[in-house]
């Protein structure tokens, strides 16, 4: 035992940054470790091709760190993405290097098998290492470079231990392997070996490909970037906030979360996480299926919590804390069932330990791991006695917290599971706690058959080695085909593009990407006042507002340019983020304060109000945010950059937003009217007569409401704003209200009524002529020529569903 | 034992040493004769300089602005052991045991912080030394407060919390995520006594007035047909009489400068009798005429101080024809006492302490000294909600002169919502200087001429506390020990259906008959 370990673990040094190729031959020596090592280092290290493989590895150590610091010091990235690329690059050379160099004489497999496999033994390593990078670096100010380094040391001891329970494990099938070896000799063996092979290669492809499906889905379609607008809280690094999350169940899996899903602001990251998350819960259910059915053939069985999974990721609300407090549960339920005592005590005494540090870790979660074990003891063990004295606890347990620790008694029980979040799609939340219910129900109900292998059976039928071969790769070929193309079903299905488009376009808003929302500004998306908003927003800043904002629907009304304040509560930043446009600092601050309380420390809100202090010139406060921001490790890079707009207001001055947005604060106060924007909005522009976005957002909304004698009293502002042509919309106002018989008459510099105005008016006439003056009858028609136009808006029902 | 064993000892005992030496090493050896003096106190966060502290005061632990690698901190005074630290971050944490004994043996003595920084060529600088002088008397050991981000209209997480004060534990009372998330506040005790305690749970199942005497609590409704819920409460010294002031009050914004401003549209004070269970008031502090607010009773319990304004009405007027104005800025509050015998419950000559037209500011927020001849004051330009108004500054009368000033310890930012603690010598205050967005607690000494010293931070153990933390400290309240109550078992009481109702006592029905319930004024403000 300790042979091999000794072996591995020296193996495994050197095989992190060059991971082997080969199957590397088990050496069982029994005797004195000293005795082992010389052995080793007799039989392995000073053999030329050990010499070559740890040149390889070393050299893929230079390349890692090399690629790190010169990607992060000269290429400009964030040495998070560098060191992405740098442990990729360094795998990849490790792999033709030795593929090349070390293994060069053997045959082999084709080069993307080899690969594949390749990354599969090193990706736990290539994570362990990332993520020491981070942790060192965020929390602990090491620099990144030696956080590396220490970071491909853990990568070595990971993929030791990976190796040790999976590359190197004793299979139960190799063990019937041997048996059949000796039985039936070399030619056998190596019959059965390639047999064995090609189905772990269909079944680990099927696997890959499924997983791959998933992350892409999560990737381009879902996009795990969406979640993040949603998280609460944002992660700080630093002890006080971890400590936070220490005083009660649960917070340990939620802490683990918030670290995990922060990283969805990066979608291909959001993905991965998700993806191995899922992917591990696969795994473990896998091995829960395996024991609880003595099977090792399960048939994809459990990849049906990955099929709930993708539907409950698809609607967006589903918190990562959930899967992880679930993953937690069936991994140490799984510990549970594989202990090998049958001693009542020790058993009971393993289990109710673990459930007490699971109920700490994941609160609510812990209580399926109850549930289990209550059913597996009950069912499968027929300890009637012992799986009440689980039962008896698991109820009483959430219960007696609930006096030590700061949560109700219905969160005690309920935390961390779907019932506590209140979402749409909850039967599908409920179906996947209760697969596990049901496995565990059916186990007990049916015993499979124990498979035999296939060594046994070709030994006991006698078939031709290639007749099984051809039954045994069809069957291999047709599951992971059924599977992927039943998770590409589920994906398709249950995508839910109407939840998308608010929160995507939101999120274009927040990095202002206007022309993107503007391309993806669909009409069906027009229900949800945040699009219709957005989409009025994406026009202002392409300069297409009033010309073009009727060509858009305009079912909100008003409300769909500026959100009123009783959805405040619902889309506070978005409102903050239009006022401070605005220049209404005050009401932008109102709006980021409501943003706060529902989603405390969220970076985006942050960084609006410290944008804000900087701006009113409180440096005190916009410090306090920057310090904030500085602790995420998302951010710290954009809180140092504003930390030296604090000092120098020069810098306010020659930004271009914030510069824009200094000169419209207003100069003196008023009282923000409660009853209608457009009043605060008039005195924003009454301070500030160049305030374009006031002007415009004013004459829209005017146009919006049907104030046509507003929109005429206050259209002379235009001549401020530097139109070399009437824009579109304002043209079809003032010509519709000088036909109606508007007496008002604005002096207006060098704009007039264009003559294609006047000819659209002239068809749009003809038509309500055509159709006996009716708009209702008329409407189809004029949709089709004219619903671009304020005149079509104007005739068109006062139908804003508010 | 097994060879393996050995070099897994060998392992160990490297790795021991290696991180021995990590701490050993670091920096050159200090030698406090060769630093070179720097003619200037160093600038240290939070400032901790010239103050009187309290005997049994948590560490003071400070951030040094100053820059250095390494740095070598003194604390001393005439008597014990120094307290010396050797830190190679700015970062001072005090260990709290020889910091305690350090207090405890230099009582009415000057505690001296000195500070060395080593440059980064590797020499020391010495600052002038930090002078702070510690008092006699003790501070009540604990404070209780409500922390709430800064909310407008929208909250999250509110809790009322205590902190001990020798230390750095804080723990809930109550916190409202036990409670369906509603609103709590208006937090009081009788005398600085930890075992009676009021405070107003709003909305929500969990919605009442939590009452806990003499270590019982009960839940209480204080709304009847003649009035809504009691808000700011005051406990009269016989323990069985609160004093609560019900308010109608509505939030407005300013485009300019501070945007947050409340107007109170009405209110009056009432008593709630805790063994009969009833609400009584009087006209003199119901008065329809006049919007009441604030109540305080003196510590004896023959006065009733509270402040007073005209009702909202009289500051409406019309703009033009068709437009009314409401000049929300021209409210400004008197304060007033009305005398009070418990034994019959006989009210007596009401009088006005201080008036608005005097003092040219609304006058808030009156505490009385426990000797009862001073009382402290909140005073600002306008209105009743000093926490939004940079103005708002703390005031000292003198009860006996009948004279005000305003007290040093004020900043530019609002200062407001202060509490004695039980032996007079300290007050506590809440000011939003260090940020102007977040409230915090700072305490002063209180001399017995009226004489107050520098107000310093509550100390946090983490220095860098205060730059991260979002959060407002709430009617800062210092009591003599913990709640003992724990936040379960309030919760529990709080959520229970069961509510006492209060019911109005004769004076009140009368009061109703006549029909004095005051109606909303119409106000052009929302």
């Amino acid at each position: 035992m300790h042979n091999s370990i000794a072996k591995k673990f020296i193996v495994c040094l050197f095989e992190y940054e060059f991971v082997f190729l080969c199957p590397i031959i088990k050496v069982h020596t029994q005797g004195k470790v000293l005795q082992r090592i010389k052995k080793y280092v007799r039989n392995n290290i000073l053999n030329p091709r050990t010499v070559k493989f740890a040149v390889v590895g070393l050299s893929g150590v230079l390349v890692n760190m090399g690629l790190l610091y010169i990607l992060t010091e000269y290429a400009h990235l964030f040495y998070m993405v560098s060191s992405v690329i740098a442990i990729e690059v360094s795998i990849l050379t490790n792999f033709f290097m030795n593929d090349l160099w070390t293994w060069k004489d053997r045959v082999k497999q084709s080069w993307i098998k080899r690969i594949i496999k390749y990354h599969s033994v090193s990706f736990g390593a290539l994570i362990a290492n990332w993520i020491a990078l981070v942790i060192l670096t965020e929390w602990f100010g090491v620099y990144y470079m030696i956080s590396n380094l220490i970071g491909i040391c853990l990568g070595m001891v990971i993929n030791f231990v990976l190796n040790d329970i999976w590359t190197f494990r004793d299979s139960g099938a190799k063990d019937s392997l041997n048996k059949v070896y000796k039985k039936h000799g070399d030619v056998m063996k190596s019959l059965e070996s390639g047999k064995i092979k090609n189905r772990m290669i269909f079944k680990i492809s099927g696997e890959i490909v499924f997983f791959l499906v998933f992350f892409f889905y999560l990737w381009q379609w879902v996009n795990p970037e969406l979640f993040y607008n949603q998280q609460k809280p944002v992660f700080l690094t630093g002890y006080n906030f971890l400590y936070s999350f220490l005083l009660y169940p649960g917070g340990i899996v939620e802490y683990i979360s918030l670290l995990l899903s922060q990283y969805y602001y990066y979608s291909w990251l959001g993905a991965a996480i998700i993806t191995i998350t899922i992917w591990i819960l696969t795994v473990s259910t896998k091995e829960t299926i395996k024991q609880l059915f003595g099977t090792q053939q399960v048939y994809y069985v459990h990849f049906i919590p990955a099929f709930f999974l993708i539907i409950m990721f698809s609607d967006y609300h589903f918190p990562l804390s959930n899967v992880i407090g679930l993953l937690v549960s069936i991994l140490t339920f799984n510990i549970y069932i594989k202990l090998k005592t049958q001693n009542t005590y020790k058993r009971s005494g393993i289990c109710l330990l673990q459930f007490f540090l699971l109920y700490y870790i994941s609160c609510g979660s812990a209580l399926l791991f109850a549930a289990l074990c209550v059913l597996y003891e009950l069912l499968k063990n027929k300890k009637i006695l012992l799986s009440l004295i689980y039962l008896i606890i698991a109820i009483l347990l959430p219960y007696i917290s609930s006096y030590y620790f700061l949560v109700t008694i219905e969160n005690s029980y309920l935390y961390l599971t779907p019932l506590c979040e209140n979402y749409a799609p909850l039967i599908v939340s409920y179906s996947l706690y209760l697969f596990y219910i049901i496995i565990i129900l059916i186990s007990s109900m049916i015993k499979l058959p124990v498979k035999k292998t296939s060594s046994d059976t070709n030994v006991t039928t006698k078939n031709h080695w290639y007749d099984y071969m051809l039954q045994i790769k069809l069957h291999r070929i047709m599951e992971p085909v059924i599977v992927i193309i039943l998770i590409i079903l589920t994906a398709y299905l249950s995508f839910d593009f109407k939840a998308k488009l608010p929160l995507y376009m939101d999120n274009l808003a927040w990095h202002g990407r206007w022309k993107d929302i503007l391309k993806v500004s669909t009409n069906h998306g027009f229900d949800d006042i945040l699009v219709t908003f957005l989409t009025n927003r994406a026009l202002y800043h392409e300069g297409r507002l009033s010309s073009e904002m009727f060509a858009y629907p305009q079912k909100w009304g008003a409300y769909g340019l500026i959100l009123p304040r009783q959805l405040a509560a619902e889309l506070p930043i978005q409102r903050s983020e239009l006022f401070l446009e605005l220049g209404h600092i005050n009401e932008a601050e109102h709006g980021a304060y409501e943003a706060l309380s529902l989603k405390e420390n969220f970076p985006r809100t942050l960084q609006q109000l410290a944008l804000i202090y900087i701006l009113k010139n409180e440096k005190e406060a916009a410090e306090k945010c920057l310090n904030i921001l500085k602790r995420t490790v998302l951010f710290k890079k954009w809180a140092e950059k504003y930390w030296l707009y604090i000092e120098n207001k020069q810098l306010i001055l020659t930004d271009p937003v914030l510069g824009k947005i200094y000169t419209r604060m207003p100069k003196t106060d008023f009282i923000v009217s409660s009853k209608s924007p457009s009043f605060d909005l008039m005195e924003l522009l009454k301070q500030n007569p160049d305030n374009k976005t006031a002007f415009e957002y004013l004459m829209a909304f005017f146009l919006l409401e049907r104030q046509l004698d507003s929109f005429i009293s206050h259209l002379e502002y235009a001549n401020l704003m530097g139109y070399h042509t009437m824009p579109r919309h304002y043209q079809e106002a003032f010509l519709i209200y000088r036909l109606s018989g508007g007496k008002l008459t604005p002096k207006l510099a060098q704009i007039q009524i264009s003559v294609k105005t006047i000819d659209r008016f002239k068809e749009f006439q003809k038509i309500m002529k055509t159709y006996g003056g009716q708009f209702r009858s008329a409407a189809y028609k004029l949709h089709s020529t004219h619903g671009d136009t304020y005149w079509y808006y104007l005739m068109s029902k006062k139908a804003v569903s508010r | 034992m097994k060879t393996y064993h050995k070099y897994i000892g060998i392992i160990i005992i490297l790795i021991i040493i290696i991180i021995i030496m990590m701490f050993i090493i670091p920096g050159k050896a200090f030698n406090p004769d060769a630093a070179s003096l720097i003619q200037r106190m160093p600038d240290i966060d939070p400032d901790y300089t010239d103050i009187i502290l309290p005997p049994n005061i948590a560490p003071l632990n400070f951030k040094i602005k100053e820059p250095g690698n390494n740095f070598y901190v003194k604390i001393y005074s005439e008597k014990g052991e120094p307290v010396e630290i050797n830190s190679s971050t700015p970062k001072i944490e005090i260990p709290l045991q020889s910091w305690k004994k350090l207090l405890a043996a230099n009582k009415g003595q000057e505690i001296t912080i000195k500070i060395y920084a080593e440059t980064d060529d590797g020499n020391w600088n010495e600052y002038r030394q930090i002078s702070n002088f510690i008092a006699e008397e003790l501070i009540d050991s604990h404070l209780a407060y409500r922390l709430i981000m800064p909310a407008h209209n929208f909250w999250n997480e509110i809790g009322i919390y205590q902190r001990n004060l020798e230390n750095f534990d804080e723990s809930p009372i109550l916190v409202n995520k036990l409670t369906d998330n509603n609103c709590m506040n208006c937090h009081n005790f009788k005398n600085n006594d930890p075992d009676n305690m009021v405070m107003h749970l709003r909305g929500g199942p969990a919605g009442g007035t939590l009452l806990i005497r003499n270590g019982q609590t009960l839940k209480i409704n204080t709304a009847t047909d003649f009035n809504q819920a009691g808000a700011y409460p005051s406990w009269h010294p016989d323990n069985n009489r609160i004093a609560f002031s019900v308010n109608n009050l509505t939030m407005f914004f300013h485009a300019k400068g501070t945007g947050r401003d409340v107007l109170d549209k009405e209110s009056d004070i009432i008593i709630y009798q805790i063994e009969s269970n009833t609400i009584t008031t009087s006209p003199k502090i119901s008065d329809p005429q006049r919007m009441e607010t604030f109540p305080c009773w003196s510590p004896d319990g023959k006065y009733l101080y509270f402040c007073s304004a005209p009702m909202l009405q009289s500051f409406v007027y019309l703009r033009d024809d068709s437009t009314e104005d409401l000049k929300y800025d021209n409210i400004r509050y008197d304060l007033m006492r009305v005398a009070y015998n418990a034994e019959n419950n006989i009210w007596g000559e009401l009088e006005t302490v201080l008036s608005s037209s005097e003092t040219g500011k609304t006058i808030l927020e009156p505490r009385i000294s426990p000797d009862g001849r001073y009382a402290l004051l909140t005073m600002a330009s306008y209105g009743n909600f000093p926490i939004y108004m940079t103005d708002s500054d703390v005031y000292l009368l003198d009860l006996d002169k009948r004279v005000y000033k305003r007290l040093d310890i004020n900043s530019d930012r609002s200062d407001s919502f202060h509490a004695w603690s039980s032996n007079g010598r300290w007050f506590v205050f809440a000011s939003k200087r260090r940020d102007g967005v977040c409230g915090n607690a700072y305490f002063s000494y209180f001399d017995q001429n009226g004489n107050t010293g520098k107000p310093f931070i509550m100390p946090q153990e983490d220095p860098e506390f205060y730059d991260t933390f979002f959060r407002n400290y709430n009617v800062p309240e210092l009591i003599k020990g913990p709640v003992k109550s724990t936040p379960q078992q309030l919760a529990r009481i709080a959520g229970n259906k069961e509510i006492l109702n209060a019911v109005p006592d004769p004076v009140l029905n009368a009061l109703k008959r006549k029909g004095n319930k005051h109606t909303d004024a119409k106000t052009t403000i929302e």
